[in-house]
């Protein structure tokens, strides 16, 4: 692999994580000095009633007044960030505390960041390392275990006028806290676990296996994994068990802070693109394609997942190779869920019961895949012939056939 | 419910490591809006570390405008007024505790509306402590989150050159406070990452005489970083204790002292749940196998049982000041000592 001359890694987020980890909210605003908060959340949240538990922990010493706005959409819009951030700036908001999961997280990072820079809209915050500075405080609670989205300097905007999802990355982004609480994903499905975790363990394994890898995401990595590995199935037969569900919860945001400093590679770049046109959830794609993504780049990072794959032997996963026990587990999520999670597109449906994506989407998908930063730290070069023939593998559940990866006989074009 | 026992991890420094780290300060300074810098070192304007550093930040539209060589902590107040006269936004930390210490109590002490930005730059002798939010000054010794560097440089062309009795100095120490890290009750998910990714490191370069000396010092870092999330420290307190004494280094010290206050912690340290190389050895075995293989780089032939006995004298004038942490560690090293 070509690794990079010198790497940097950094996590300045604060991270508080445990059951009742929620507690320290109060003593941070006072820290803080907080005197005007927006709760920011969804509608789901509020039928959950965790909105209602993260403000009972408000007001016992912090003086701040506390305002609630439920309407940011499942997808984070361009729309919803823009009402978000100039509600921050004419309502003279010192404090964010976003309660939710990527939406909701990413809505709030880019709000804050749109309106720390009002001579900015937010289209303009767009690109790569986007040197902007946020002059708010954000308080990052998820309710979900898959993004690591509480410690992470991205945030994904749909822009639906052009079709297409903006990618933001800036430092601005980063919540000053993260609180890590279990009873925030008690509530959380199955299903919606199987997927988020998938997510998470997608990000793990792309960044130990990249090339922006370093030894202190690796150790993250690992850590991830192990917890994830080790409480997924656990949280999944039963939700109530809180030990579990931090476990989730601290794996993913492991992994998220691994990622965020090393960055991920052609499972995702496939992912974003598939999720992006065809409206199918990322932890549901991350769980499909992860083994595709391994077995693509296999050839160059031999000795990364011999190590993973000792990991994954270790909790009981026994199939020859990353790859396979990486598909192992989802048909093991697919059973532990009732068939709730997918192991190939073709069992992807959307609510009217339509195939989520169809194979003759397949080039569209694969040609704004080649667009995704990611493939800059994919060990192996992606063309746009090797992402149609991932799909076609990844939307029946065949294993890749690499013989048509290995006999191309022109250098990939990019 | 109380947020008692909840985990509460920050590490606000970003490290860059590797072959051109140093060219990366321009543009950390540049995107901070930050571009005239004082350097803090001891050693003399014409070492190579210097030299080096000059010219990978001409190029970057950074101007050092002062380089203040430190003798000792009386220079605090000089060093300050430099900054202010230069209205540097950059201060810059290359070489030993003092000066990491006298940097730190510098920014966090400038006054200025704007934190000047704190690079740490590690050379060879390093213990880590560039990434620690402590400072040691004289007999003073203050801790606080608000002390950590803002980036830490960890640059092949400043390291390598070292004999390997300089650069074990530094990873015995952290070896040790691994030790006193992993027999504390409870390890945090980043502190378990960490830590087990710093006895890997340790354990990859320990025979190598050629060694990767960016991994060993990484595990350094990591090392702290994990020491510096948990009210602990007693060791690294005691060691300095034993060096200011005049009698051994800090890394003899730690080598004397490694052997009673590990065994002493067997359980504790064999029931913590680390297994960095996944070959279920005990941990307590594993750390005396590192220690023993850096330790012999470090000469204290004879004089053990001095620094053990300097530890019981040591003990009796610090009943009335310090910790009783301290004091408990103190009273297992003598004991396993004598044993």
């Amino acid at each position: 692999m070509n690794m990079r001359a010198y790497y940097r890694f950094g996590s300045p987020t604060r991270v508080i994580s445990g059951k009742g980890a929620i507690g320290y909210l109060d003593p941070l605003l006072t820290q803080k000095r907080s005197t005007r908060v927006l709760l920011l959340t969804d509608r789901g949240i509020m039928t959950t009633g965790l909105d209602q538990k993260v403000l009972e922990h408000i007001g016992s010493g912090s003086k701040a007044h506390v305002d609630l706005y439920d309407e940011v959409p499942q997808d984070s819009s361009l729309e919803s960030v823009t009402r978000v951030a100039r509600k921050l700036r004419e309502e003279t908001y010192d404090t964010v505390i976003a309660l939710g999961g990527g939406s909701v997280m990413d809505t709030a990072k880019a709000a804050v960041l749109s309106a720390s820079n009002p001579d900015l809209e937010v289209r303009q915050l767009a690109g790569a390392d986007r040197q902007l500075i946020s002059s708010y405080e954000l308080i990052a609670i998820p309710t979900t275990c898959g993004t690591g989205s509480e410690c992470t300097k991205v945030a994904v905007i749909l822009d639906t006028e052009a079709g297409r999802k903006l990618l933001v990355t800036s430092d601005g982004l980063l919540p000053q806290v993260a609180i890590l609480d279990p009873e925030m994903v008690l509530t959380l499905p199955g299903r919606l676990k199987a997927a988020v975790a998938s997510d998470a363990i997608a990000h793990a394994i792309e960044a130990y296996t990249g090339l922006g890898k370093n030894p202190i995401s690796d150790a993250f990595c690992i850590e991830a994994l192990e917890r994830i590995l080790s409480s997924l199935f656990r949280s999944i037969e039963a939700p109530e068990d809180q030990d579990a569900a931090l476990d989730l919860l601290i794996g993913s945001n492991l992994a998220g802070r691994a990622f965020s400093n090393s960055m991920v590679g052609v499972t995702h770049m496939i992912g974003h693109s598939a999720g992006s046109l065809c409206h199918i959830p990322h932890g549901v794609c991350m769980g499909i394609l992860l083994p595709y993504g391994i077995e693509y780049n296999q050839h160059l990072i031999e000795k990364e997942t011999s190590q993973l794959s000792s990991l994954f032997r270790s909790y009981g996963f026994m199939a020859q190779g990353l790859a396979e026990q990486v598909r192992d587990l989802g048909r093991r999520l697919s059973e532990a869920t009732d068939s709730g999670h997918a192991t190939c597109f073709h069992d992807v449906f959307t609510s009217d019961g339509q195939r989520a994506i169809r194979p003759d989407q397949f080039s569209l998908v694969a040609r704004l895949a080649l667009d995704d930063g990611a493939h800059f730290t994919n060990p192996e070069e992606v063309g746009y012939q090797d992402v149609v023939n991932i799909l076609q593998a990844a939307y029946w559940g065949y294993p890749l056939d690499r013989s048509l990866i290995d006999s191309r006989s022109t250098p990939v074009v990019r | 419910m109380s947020p008692e026992g909840a985990n509460d991890h920050h590490i606000p420094t970003t490290l860059i490591s590797g072959e051109l780290a140093l060219e990366r300060i321009g543009y950390e300074a540049w995107i901070r809006g930050c571009h005239k810098a004082v350097v803090l070192c001891d050693f003399t304007e014409s070492s190579p570390a210097l030299s080096v550093l000059r010219r990978s930040l001409s190029g970057s539209g950074i101007t050092i405008d002062a380089v203040c060589k430190l003798r000792s902590t009386e220079e605090l107040e000089g060093i300050q007024q430099t900054c202010r006269d230069q209205e540097a936004d950059i201060l810059i930390a290359l070489g030993s505790g003092l000066v990491q210490s006298i940097a730190r109590e510098v920014v966090s002490t400038s006054g200025a509306s704007k934190r000047p930005l704190l690079i740490s730059i590690l050379d060879e002798s390093t213990d880590g402590f560039e990434a620690t939010c402590s400072t040691w000054l004289g007999e003073r010794i203050r801790t606080d989150r608000n002390l950590f560097s803002d980036l830490i440089i960890l640059d092949q062309r400043l390291l390598g050159h070292a004999p390997k009795s300089v650069r074990s100095m530094g990873i015995v120490i952290s070896l040790l406070q691994l030790g006193e890290l992993l027999a504390t009750e409870r390890l945090g998910p980043e502190v378990r990452a960490l830590s087990t990714k710093a006895l890997q490191l340790i354990h990859a370069h320990r025979e190598n005489e050629s060694s990767d000396a960016l991994g060993l010092l990484t595990a350094t870092v990591l090392a702290q970083w994990a020491y510096s999330s948990y009210p602990v420290g007693s060791i690294g307190r005691l060691v300095c204790l034993l060096s200011s004494s005049g009698l051994c280094s800090s890394a003899e010290a730690a080598k004397v002292i490694a052997g009673p206050f590990i065994r002493a912690n067997a359980r504790s340290l064999n029931s913590c749940g680390i297994d960095p190389f996944k070959n279920e050895r005990p941990l307590d075995t594993v750390l005396l196998e590192l220690i023993g293989s850096f330790g012999t780089h470090l000469r204290t032939q004879g004089r053990e049982g001095t620094i053990l006995s300097l530890i019981r004298q040591t003990r009796g004038l610090l009943k009335a000041v310090d910790t009783e942490r301290l004091l408990g560690l103190m009273d297992q090293v003598d004991r396993e000592g004598r044993g």
